[in-house]
């Protein structure tokens, strides 16, 4: 009964709190309020496999009802050395990323890749993540990063 | 309570980890053993379950010979008989909706074996069928009821003196049907902690207790 105890008060502890960025760990990069449910974090991470541009974004629902987690609706861009925009597509050979519903008072993260034809170093990213919370109406919100930025 | 804590710590990182798949890149499109959404039941993966708990049987044993008594002379009361299932092992497949369908077994011994006025050695197993129902109505919280039908058998051997020239066995079957309750509290999307209470159809006196943790496929089962 007693390790039953331990696991019951465990449970709760991973509960996602709203506004407060931290599941097991504190979320990493910028945080975004959408003005929903969702909380949203965005950083710029590096990763032996994939070569591109990658954002890792980390989300807390902190409702207690479910909320839509539509990450394909994310546009993102960067600039070059010249200073031009370059737009960015996420790379989704399996067309995984569909719009999905996260439980209440649960937390998540997904680490996607940007790239275009040009295979230049990747230094920035910007994303536009208005409409990742599907519970509100989407505006554009666009987050600017760079590789090894933290906060 | 070991197998809950070892299941506990291989579901605790990434679920693939645990079935020896080993991830070199947890980005999207480049993941080997897991995909995008595995936070949601939404998702597209089969509702498969991986149950492993601790089960405990109580039942009136049939009636049985051995050197050093006839039980048939007895009152039934001496046949009270408790059985520990320390690894009871549950796979289940739903289709979808409600309904889901399985099966289960374990083994482990007589904790409570007949009393005989001699030591006895035990073993006892079960197999069971089931069929059953789940619904999460409330946040985190499943209730289910299942039917589970199949049969039990219990293994006495007796040793008079030591070491055991004239030792004397016994195996018994039995068939079993009984309907439960269950209840699961949902850790994570796809690990849940549920127990049991199961009461026989068929035999007076014979109920089961069940603690389990549940390794899930599709998250929550996809359960609405």
């Amino acid at each position: 009964m007693r390790y039953v105890a331990i696991v019951v008060v465990a449970s709760g502890c991973i509960s996602y709190s709203r506004g407060s960025f931290v599941d097991y760990e504190t979320f990493p990069g910028k945080r975004v309020a959408l003005g929903g449910c969702l909380d949203l974090s965005v950083a710029m991470v590096e990763d032996n496999t994939a070569t591109g541009r990658i954002v890792q974004f980390t989300f807390g629902n902190g409702c207690r009802q479910r909320v839509t987690v539509d990450l394909g609706s994310v546009r993102a861009y960067t600039t070059d050395g010249g200073g031009c925009q370059r737009w960015l597509t996420a790379y989704d050979p399996n067309h995984e990323l569909v719009p999905l519903a996260i439980e209440p008072l649960w937390s998540a993260s997904e680490r996607i890749e940007y790239n275009d034809d040009n295979r230049d170093a990747p230094q920035s990213i910007c994303v536009d993540v208005g409409g990742v919370d599907g519970g509100v109406a989407r505006s554009e919100r666009w987050v600017c990063m760079a590789q090894g930025e933290v906060r | 309570m070991k197998w809950l804590v070892l299941a506990a710590l291989l579901v605790s990182a990434r679920p693939a980890d645990a079935r020896g798949c080993h991830e070199r890149s947890h980005v999207v499109g480049y993941e080997h053993c897991t995909m995008f959404g595995l936070w949601s039941r939404d998702v597209d993966q089969p509702r498969l379950v991986l149950d492993v708990g601790y089960l405990h049987h109580r039942f009136t044993g049939e009636p049985f010979s051995l050197m050093s008594a006839a039980r048939e002379t007895m009152p039934a009361t001496d046949l009270r008989t408790g059985a520990s299932v320390p690894g009871v092992h549950r796979l289940l497949y739903s289709p979808g909706g409600l309904l889901y369908i399985g099966a289960e077994f374990g083994f482990g011994w007589l904790s409570r074996p007949p009393h005989v006025g001699a030591d006895l050695s035990t073993s006892y197993g079960v197999f069971h069928a089931l069929v059953g129902a789940h619904v999460n109505p409330i946040w985190r919280v499943s209730l289910g009821a299942e039917l589970a039908a199949g049969g039990r058998v219990e293994s006495m051997s007796e040793c008079t003196s030591k070491p055991c020239p004239d030792s004397s066995e016994l195996t018994q079957t039995s068939r079993e049907i009984e309907a439960r309750a269950l209840v699961d509290l949902w850790m994570t999307p796809q690990l849940s902690l549920g127990v049991g209470y199961g009461r026989s159809l068929i035999a007076d006196n014979d109920t089961t207790w069940m603690i389990y943790l549940g390794i899930h496929v599709r998250p929550m089962d996809g359960m609405r």
